[in-house]
């Protein structure tokens, strides 16, 4: 590290800390991810709760008394409803309500259809589990009914059910949580990408469009120093935002409201820092990338534009990986971005990563953002990289 | 000295420089005088090492600054076309950033910002950010940023673009105090006014050629003209692109 490469970094660090955008960034980041896995935790955590008391508002009960002895028979306890129905599960007051209009009598004792109706808002958080258990009950309710009916007039109930579905599920709320932390290395490496472009992208196309690139280079500073200072701006502005996504992460996965889940993948301090180990790497690729690409575009918003579609190319394969059970092949610890991902992954299901494994993923990708740099530096001594604008 | 030796530049097709060469001597004020688009950046540009000439070479005191820039580099301190600035830094801190990347040490630069601070007349606004800063003040920072490793050869690009008239008085004053000190200085203008307030010698350039060199009373000597503005028509041909 030369004298000059530190006054640059030094210049450029000053420089984007007084940057409310990039101090943003990175921070904002560090804070949404982790929000995304607790909402996403205390989601799976209410809606497995499916052996817990099922609450159920019935209106006009009185309709239909058998139905509602039924339902209290199942571990349904009925409540009475207060105020209009609809508005109120609009509102969110209610989960769900049963409907139960006056005619049901009627229908039900000449062996029509009889209608109710279940009002529920699907797009609330929640809703599904109980909607689900009221279905069923409902469903188990018809096949009772329908038996007496057919027995009553001579038929074997039997006739009536060609086929039987029982669904044994055998997911639990652990296991479901485990899927949603699957998601959680593609946080991670969205922090060691977002954290800092900004800076990447001021140090380079926001430079140029200012017009005090070609200041800078009439410097006598090797090229090289000016790239290295850049990137370590930018790199320290990713390690801030992986670090502090890794830790309010962690503090998510220890929050009171998911202990009673028994998480199988509990984030520990000695995984945590095994993450941290992959992210360095990755930290370190990034603005170099970055700034890579950003130096061929002309302004700072076609940068951000370009650099933030490009973000996603190697979310693509973190996606599969969370989504797909699938074993990873050797090659794929020698290609940077998706290498980390592959081990992040294994890493969270516990399983045991090769010294060798680990050399090769982090050294694969350090070797990369040396070459970025490389060309980086080289390209700064192009006329057209530095004039065009 | 800073020296163009038949410099010769292309963008693609078209020829910015064809054949450029002059010499700009120690305690001199040297102009650059051409109508826009006469070549003007685009030989500076090579003399500080920017642009690798096609042909030719720009020297700067001996070193060639395509093939050692950061020699040439050091020798030269470079007021560009645009300031360059940055909003969010101070003068002072622009100042500091300039003399560390030539490599000055902390206490140095920190020395020659508060001398240059106080020779230019900015300490009002050495410690307010850039962002707010008129044409002037924003030129003189570039200018203490030029000067800040106290350089033998110094390179203006139309230095007083956009002034108003007490501010490109001063810069004319720094201009002269500077080749009375014993530098070699060399800016470009379009401006006549300019050359025969501060210059010792004139190089004129009109379509990537230089088409006279000398000092103004050479010119009009050798023009028969009584005016500078009629003998640089008579040079140049064409009254097109210049500035009273």
């Amino acid at each position: 590290m030369t004298a000059k490469a530190l006054a640059v970094f030094a210049k450029e660090a000053l420089d984007a800390v007084r940057d409310r955008r990039s101090v943003l960034s990175a921070l904002s980041f560090a804070l949404f991810g982790p929000l995304v896995l607790a909402m996403a935790l205390s989601t799976i955590a209410k809606s497995s709760d499916d052996k817990g008391p099922l609450r159920l508002t019935v209106a006009g009960g009185g309709h239909a008394p058998s139905l509602v002895r039924f339902l209290e028979q199942n571990g349904a306890e009925i409540v009475r409803p207060s105020g209009d129905i609809e508005s109120a599960v609009r509102r969110g007051d209610l989960t769900l309500a049963l409907v139960i209009p006056e005619d049901y009598g009627k229908s039900f004792r000449s062996s029509r259809p009889a209608r109710v109706e279940l009002v529920y808002d699907a797009s609330r958080m929640g809703s599904s589990t109980p909607v689900r258990r009221v279905e069923k009950l409902l469903e188990r309710y018809n096949v009772q009914v329908a038996g007496l009916r057919l027995t009553a007039r001579g038929i074997s109930p039997q006739v009536a059910l060609p086929v039987r579905l029982s669904a044994v599920d055998l997911s639990t709320a652990a296991s479901r949580a485990a899927f949603a932390l699957a998601t959680f290395p593609i946080f991670l490496l969205m922090a060691a990408f977002i954290g800092g472009m900004n800076v990447a992208i001021d140090t380079t196309a926001g430079e140029r469009e200012r017009g005090s690139l070609e200041t800078l280079l009439v410097h006598a500073v090797p090229r090289m120093d000016l790239v290295v200072g850049k990137w370590m701006a930018a790199v320290v502005f990713n390690l801030a935002a992986v670090l502090l996504t890794l830790l309010f992460s962690f503090l998510v996965l220890r929050w009171d409201g998911l202990q009673g889940m028994d998480i199988p993948v509990a984030l520990s301090v000695r995984d945590a820092l095994r993450l941290l180990v992959l992210l360095l790497p990755l930290a370190l690729l990034a603005p170099a990338l970055q700034m890579l690409i950003a130096l061929f575009a002309r302004s700072f918003k076609e940068a951000q534009t370009q650099l933030s579609l490009l973000m996603f190319v190697p979310m693509i394969p973190g996606l599969l990986l969370s989504f797909q059970s699938f074993e990873p092949k050797s090659w794929m610890h020698a290609v940077p971005i998706l290498a980390e991902q592959v081990v992040m992954r294994d890493l969270l299901y516990g399983k045991v990563i090769a010294p060798s494994t680990l050399a090769l993923t982090v050294g694969a990708t350090v070797a990369l953002t040396a070459v970025c740099l490389g060309v980086t530096s080289r390209l700064l001594r192009h006329e057209r990289i530095v004039l065009g604008r | 000295m800073l020296e163009a030796q038949k410099l010769q530049k292309r963008f693609g097709k078209t020829v910015a420089v064809e054949d450029v060469s002059f010499t700009a001597r120690d305690g001199c004020v040297t102009a650059l005088l051409g109508p826009n688009g006469a070549g003007k950046t685009t030989s500076l540009r090579m003399l500080y090492g920017l642009l690798q000439p096609d042909a030719g070479q720009a020297v700067v005191d001996g070193a060639n600054a395509a093939a050692e820039p950061l020699a040439a580099q050091r020798r030269l301190g470079v007021l560009p076309d645009a300031p360059g600035l940055y909003g969010r830094l101070t003068a002072r801190e622009h100042l500091r950033y300039a003399a560390r990347l030539q490599g000055l040490s902390a206490r140095e630069a920190e020395t020659r910002a508060a001398a240059l601070i106080e020779r230019l007349d900015m300490g009002g606004i050495a410690d307010r950010r850039s962002a707010g800063f008129s044409q002037g003040e924003r030129r003189k920072v570039a200018l203490g940023r030029a000067l800040i490793h106290d350089p033998q050869n110094v390179v203006l690009d139309e230095p007083t673009n956009g002034l108003d008239v007490p501010s490109t008085r001063a810069m004319r004053k720094y201009v002269r105090s500077l080749a009375e000190a014993g530098k070699c200085v060399l800016f470009s203008t379009h401006i006549l006014q300019e050359v025969s307030a501060v210059c010792d010698r004139v190089v004129i350039i009109a379509r990537g050629r230089v088409v006279a060199e000398g000092t103004p009373d050479e010119l009009l000597a050798r023009t028969g003209q009584t005016n500078l503005e009629d003998a640089f028509v008579q040079l140049i041909g064409t009254e097109e692109g210049l500035g009273a």
